[in-house]
């Protein structure tokens, strides 16, 4: 937390620290959108006058309650569980829900906060939220997963609903917990609300594109960004970090989009293709074998395996890093500037730090935020809904043409919001104040609420 | 006279001492190794006297070696350098202190020798006494000394009589019949006369020669009775298990135990533990069983010991179950005398000898390894393997090590030597040559680096290290041109990763695979073997179904008869190649990676490997508990087993117990006991319970250390460099390193503890984690389950403390030289290293007590 804040934004930030006390993500969080505020303000004074901020902080709701369970010995055990609704401003309170021995409050606050915006970037009527438990799915069984997962939702039911709050997925919560939680849920209430819970089985509601959605998502907004500078993607060099979903899918979406993607790799090494990797064998051993990086060589012998290499070695014209947090430091933004790179675009959560960031941008290079080149995510889960309301289930090609459309609406709006305020190109501003101004505007509509 | 050289042979001659003897030879020459073949001792004590007075009176330098039971052959005096040997330290140890002292005394010294004969008792073998000879005698050619010997020939087998004969330059028969004593020269290298080889009659200081044919044959007719039946045609090896027939036969007791302790003191084992297992659960009759299926003679080996006793613990103890439940066995075995034998018959003693040395430990290595995979046979042992692969047929089979010491309390030797999968097709020479080729490999692992570098660390590199080897029928089927047991694993009596805490170490752990069980037993990079703690076998470190899949077998190994090697093949290959493997006891479909396959085109369904079914629906936990159970209460030992697993039509499995040892320990020694009433000040921590990895026994020479006072108040991105900082340090050295670190090592969230990939701290030998609140920090001492999986495949240790807790005492402030800087907050401010390669800190921990311990050696000063 570096960059001082104006004024006012700083008595704002005092205030959060004094309200919630020892929650360090959360302030940082805070901290760092409030750091992109202040030609906000300038620009629109009554967000000031009417303590947008202060509300936006705030959240609407925040909800702790105990989780008792089973598990398959007889034993009982206690969780607690959070969900915390934050901004309503757009739609719906949307966010996932954490299962790990690390969730409490300051952390389902950070996520939420960032959620907020993350949402209100994608144009979507989705609001901001987060909820979790400090429940360790590890080493449990089916049966005590579900009898967690029924009576974690005995409670939260009362706060849910298609039009109140929308959970979904996250760490330890995949299709499985979904699955039990929504049928929890239309056990108690009677209703066949498909529209509470996204995430779900493609049998039962879940939407089709959505696998392949963040993926898809990074790579039209890297296609946005060169297109504003009068660039295209067809003929680029890429190089993606990770092996996982995201990455699979922004391999093959660039590939078909006429770029060639050389290299990807996983928490054992990287793998170099210079023919083009090869989606149909990456995808065979990741997804049906499930096995490590390592052995897409027995498909290609052409290619090269380095364990423990670093993939931001491989010179690119564009670099997707989709695996992890922190995967990018300052000396890997410097390689990437070095060997030519052009884009960056981000896949994974926060995989570049703050460093590197400066690096890239002081290098003029277009590097989209993981905010806004991620959200194809988010975004399909709003689709979800959409789909649930209207009791529909679109073909795939509608719905990854939807994903695009948002995508390419996403960059538009970082790319006047970052112009309009004297920042072109600069990416990172734009998604923070893209979002803040949305949603603000829409409190602001809302009156004193 | 013809000499054999010209006019050098005056320089050549030595005197026997008896002018009338050195008539008969024409007297001794340097070089000469003198074998004496008496009845009676005193009659090789008749010539020896003379002798060593003539070389006395020469100014000789004269070494009498004794070795034997019988009363001494001379009495000190000052011209005689008496040498003990004692010959029950084996005959390497025995051949090596001769070896040595022939090579300390050098030129020119004259030798005389307790009756070899006497070594049978100790060794039990007549090849070993040949091969002694064979060794010894060019050595003392080559310096230029005259050595004597006595052997009574009744005592040993015409081989190797004939083995001696052949390699002395002079042997002399002594008979005696009543006052009158008879010499007969049976060989003198390069000299002859007329009469040289005719019995001589002593008369009167004088030998003359009998020279009448008549006389000669009433002679020989007369010693001949008196020998009738006394010349063994067997080596003294089977003579000895004839006396265990009979023993059995005659059924007293007395007589019975004792031939069983004196067979199993040189079969099974020296080491007094072993022999008393042995005492208790091996019969004669298994004693004969084993014999009767050996090439040559010697020990079994420790790999081939463990085994048997390991089998006859449970059949004696548990006969109901195991009866039924386990799988007779097809062992045979090629005992440690044959691996002399194979030195002794390539000429390679010498190379031995120089290796055994201080200054050629690892030089002559190398030179050594090449030569033993190179050697040939002798005869009678190529004779043997090829009966032994008439046995087998075209079954695969596996030649394993089975050193004298491994297996053994304390000294595992755990994958120090190779053990070599043999797919035993084609024409019966290739097999034999594949055979052979394997058993040099074995050999030549005795001389690799890895086993070289064990041996000086427990200061065992002087000691004796026999090789026998135990050849056993592959266990498993076939299936088209792949050959494979159903599954296989290695059983720990002990839970050495007991992950959660619910999890009793007492219970016991198991890693299987399907396939050989070399996943199971070897480290394997990028798989990973189903491990399960038997208490609770279902229950397994993983947050979801996808986790469980991911790190679950995907390769496994198989004989390919096709390529004739062991090969390692994915599960997706070998379910689309063989319909009939035995997938729905051991494995589930995976669904979501069936569709994916599907919509790929490739072949469905796609199995994995979890063996719920086989966990679930068989007996499979409560047998190998009961297995483990009662090999450790036989034991009195904590143990870890070796077995594959054959599954009847309703997947009920049945056990070939392949290998036993006692659990060994995770450091340079044996396991040791947890001193008592370390100082405080000497204790940087301790715990009960709450570490992997088995019996801990480390000198630690460099401990990596982050600050948590100073991580906690670090960013994220910070948090990932201290990750990166550490990567860079362990890989610098290759010292025994500590990591100590606040919550979990390698967590994917920082805020959890420190973000880590495995690949940056595959180096160090332990791993703490330490539940340390410190601003943000939220303590958590669970596993990635990546991580936890690639700890397993190491020999990692791992330590959980709990500094606030009861059983726990951890005091950094211990750590030389520890100041926390904390006015600069920064990633490189929260690393401390610490170098202490003075060897002063020592981590122990014992799993059966469940108590670690980690301490300097000496007080370390207040800061």
């Amino acid at each position: 937390m570096t960059a001082r804040l104006d004024e006012k934004l700083e008595l704002i930030y005092e205030d959060v620290l004094h309200r919630n006390p020892g929650e360090s993500e959360f302030h940082q969080a805070v901290h760092e959108v409030l750091e992109t505020l202040g030609p906000v303000l300038v620009k629109y004074p009554e967000f000031a006058e009417k303590k947008i901020i202060q509300r936006i902080c705030e959240p609407e709701r925040q909800i702790i309650f105990r989780v008792p369970w089973q598990d398959d010995k007889g034993e009982i055990h206690i969780n607690r569980a959070f969900r915390v609704e934050f901004n309503s401003a757009l739609g719906p309170y949307k966010g996932g829900m954490r299962f790990h021995p690390s969730v409490y409050l300051g952390i389902i606050k950070f996520l939420g906060f960032e959620q907020i915006f993350k949402n209100a970037l994608t144009g979507l009527p989705i609001g901001g939220g987060k909820g979790g438990s400090d429940f360790d799915p590890k080493g449990r069984s089916d049966d005590e997963i579900m009898r967690f997962c029924q009576s974690l939702m005995t409670e939260l039911y009362r706060h849910l609903g298609e039009y109140t709050d929308v959970p979904a997925g996250d760490i330890g919560v995949g299709g499985r917990e979904i699955g039990y939680l929504f049928g929890q849920y239309k056990r108690i209430t009677n209703r066949y609300e498909s529209g509470v819970l996204t995430g779900k089985g493609l049998d039962w509601g879940g939407s089709r594109a959505r696998t392949e959605a963040t993926g898809y998502g990074v790579v039209f907004f890297t296609s946005e960004m060169l297109k504003a500078r009068g660039d295209s993607i067809e003929g680029k060099k890429v190089v993606v970090s990770g092996s996982g979903n995201v990455a699979i899918y922004a391999i093959a979406k660039a590939h078909e989009l006429g770029a060639k993607v050389v290299a990807c790799s996983d928490s054992s090494g990287i793998i170099v293709d210079e023919k083009g990797i090869d989606v149909a064998a990456l995808k065979r051993i990741k997804e049906v074998e499930r096995r490590r990086i390592s052995a897409y060589t027995e498909f290609h012998k052409d290619a090269k395996y380095v364990a423990g290499g670093s993939i931001w070695s491989v010179p690119c014209d564009i670099a997707l890093p989709c695996a992890t947090q922190n995967e990018l430091n300052a000396n890997d933004a410097k390689t990437l500037v070095e060997n030519g790179c052009i884009a960056v675009a981000e896949g994974a959560n926060m995989p570049t730090t703050p460093e590197g960031i400066a690096i890239f941008q002081q290098a003029k290079l277009m590097y989209g935020p993981g905010k806004a080149a991620n959200a194809g995510g988010v975004a399909t889960s709003a689709l979800e809904m959409q789909q649930n309301a209207s009791r529909d289930s679109w073909s795939f090609d509608y719905t990854q043409k939807r994903l695009e459309d948002i995508m390419i609406e996403i960059h538009r709006s970082c790319y006047e919001t970052a112009a309009e305020f004297g920042s072109e190109g600069n990416y990172v501003l734009g998604a923070n104040v893209t979002g803040f101004i949305k949603v603000a505007r829409a409190m602001d509509a809302m009156g004193v609420i | 006279m013809t000499p054999a050289d010209g006019n050098s042979q005056d320089d050549m001659r030595v005197s026997t001492g008896l002018p009338g003897l050195d008539d008969v030879l024409d007297g001794l020459r340097i070089g000469d190794n003198v074998v004496w073949r008496v009845t009676d001792l005193d009659d090789y004590r008749r010539f020896v006297t003379p002798f060593i007075e003539s070389a006395a009176s020469a100014g000789r330098r004269i070494i009498y070696l004794r070795f034997g039971q019988h009363p001494p052959l001379v009495s000190a005096k000052a011209n005689i350098h008496i040498e003990n040997i004692d010959a029950l330290g084996g005959f390497e140890a025995f051949t090596g202190k001769v070896w040595r002292l022939i090579e300390e005394h050098g030129r020119g010294a004259f030798y005389v020798c307790d009756c070899l004969s006497d070594l049978l008792n100790a060794w039990a073998t007549d090849a070993m006494v040949g091969n002694f000879f064979r060794v010894v005698c060019p050595f003392l050619f080559e310096l230029d000394t005259v050595a004597w010997f006595a052997l009574y020939p009744d005592r040993h087998s015409r081989t190797t009589l004939d083995r001696i004969r052949r390699t002395t330059q002079v042997m002399v028969d002594v008979h005696r019949l009543g006052d009158d004593v008879q010499i007969q020269p049976i060989k003198a290298w390069r000299r002859q006369s007329p009469t040289m080889f005719l019995p001589h009659r002593e008369r009167q200081g004088r030998f003359v020669p009998i020279t009448d044919s008549s006389d000669a044959t009433r002679l020989q007719a007369g010693l001949e009775l008196a020998q009738l039946n006394r010349q063994p045609l067997l080596d003294y090896w089977d003579r000895l298990f004839l006396q265990v027939a009979g023993a059995l036969e005659g059924n007293e007791e007395a007589q019975i135990a004792n031939i069983k302790d004196r067979v199993l003191n040189v079969l099974i084992s020296r080491d007094p533990r072993m022999l008393e297992l042995a005492r208790r659960y091996l019969s004669l009759e298994d004693l004969l069983a084993i014999r009767a299926r050996m090439i040559g003679s010697g020990y079994i080996g420790g790999k081939a010991a463990g085994m048997l006793l390991a089998r006859s613990i449970l059949l004696t103890n548990q006969p109901d179950i195991w009866q039924e439940a386990l799988e007779p066995h097809d062992s045979s075995y090629l005992g440690s005398d044959s691996y002399y034998s194979f030195l002794v018959h390539n000429g390679l003693w010498p190379a031995i000898m120089r290796q055994r040395s201080a200054e050629g430990y690892f030089t002559e290595a190398a030179e050594l390894h090449e030569s033993l995979m190179t050697g040939s046979f002798p005869p009678e042992i190529r004779a043997e393997l090829e009966r032994l692969l008439d046995h087998y047929g075209q079954y695969p089979i596996l030649v394993r090590s089975s050193s004298l010491q491994e297996d053994g309390f304390g000294n595992a030797f755990a994958g120090k030597y190779d053990s070599i999968f043999l797919v035993n097709q084609g024409p019966p020479e290739l097999r034999l040559s594949a055979l052979e080729d394997a058993i040099r490999q074995v050999y030549a692992s005795t001389m690799s680096k890895d086993a070289l570098v064990y041996r000086k660390q427990r200061g065992l590199d002087q000691r004796e290290e026999p090789m026998a080897l135990l050849i056993q029928r592959v266990n498993g089927r076939f299936h088209g041109r792949y050959y494979l047991p159903d599954a296989a694993g290695v059983g720990v009596s002990r839970n050495t990763f007991a992950w959660d805490t619910s999890m009793d170490p007492e219970a016991g752990m198991v890693r299987l695979v399907m396939g050989l069980g070399t996943r199971a037993v070897d480290r394997i990079e990028g798989d990973h073997a189903c491990v399960m703690a038997l208490d609770y076998p279902s229950r397994q470190p993983f947050r979801n179904q996808d986790e469980s899949y991911r790190f679950s077998q995907h390769l496994l190994d198989v004989l390919d008869l096709k390529e004739g090697k062991l090969n390692t093949l994915p599960l997706s290959q070998l379910t689309q190649e063989i319909p009939d493997l035995p997938l729905k006891y051991l494995g589930e479909i995976d669904q979501p990676a069936s569709r994916r396959a599907e919509e790929l085109n490739l072949h469905v369904p796609v199995w994995r490997l979890t063996f719920q079914t086989l966990v679930r629906g068989s007996r499979f936990i409560s047998r190998l508990s009961s297995l483990l159970k009662t090999l450790e209460a036989g034991y009195l030992h904590p143990v870890d087993v070796e077995f594959t697993l054959r599954l009847d039509d309703a997947g009920e499995p049945a056990f070939n117990l392949v290998q036993c040892r006692p659990l060994a320990t995770i450091g340079a020694s044996a396991a040791a006991a947890i001193p008592a009433g370390i100082p405080d000040r000497q204790l940087l921590f301790q715990t009960r319970g709450h570490f992997m990895g088995g019996n801990i026994n480390l000198c630690i020479q460099r401990v990596i250390r982050v600050d948590a006072a100073i991580y906690s108040r670090l960013s994220v991105s910070e948090r990932y460099e201290v990750a990166r900082l550490i990567g860079e340090q362990v890989r610098t050295g290759d010292d025994k390193t500590m990591l100590i670190g606040p919550g979990r090592w390698g967590t994917s969230s920082p805020e959890l503890g420190v973000p880590v990939r495995f690949a940056d701290i595959a180096g160090v030998s332990v791993l703490i984690e330490v539940a340390e609140m410190e601003g943000d920090m939220v303590p958590d001492l669970s596993y990635g389950s990546h991580f936890f999986q690639d700890l397993v495949e190491t020999e990692i240790a791992y330590v959980a403390l709990f500094p606030n807790g009861r059983n726990c005492t951890y005091q950094p402030e211990l750590l030389p030289g520890i100041q926390a800087d904390s006015s600069e907050i920064t990633p490189e401010n929260s690393l401390q290293t610490f170098d202490l390669r003075d060897n002063s800190l020592q981590l122990t921990g014992d799993v059966v007590s469940q108590n670690l311990v980690c301490y300097f050696t000496n007080e370390q000063p207040s800061f």
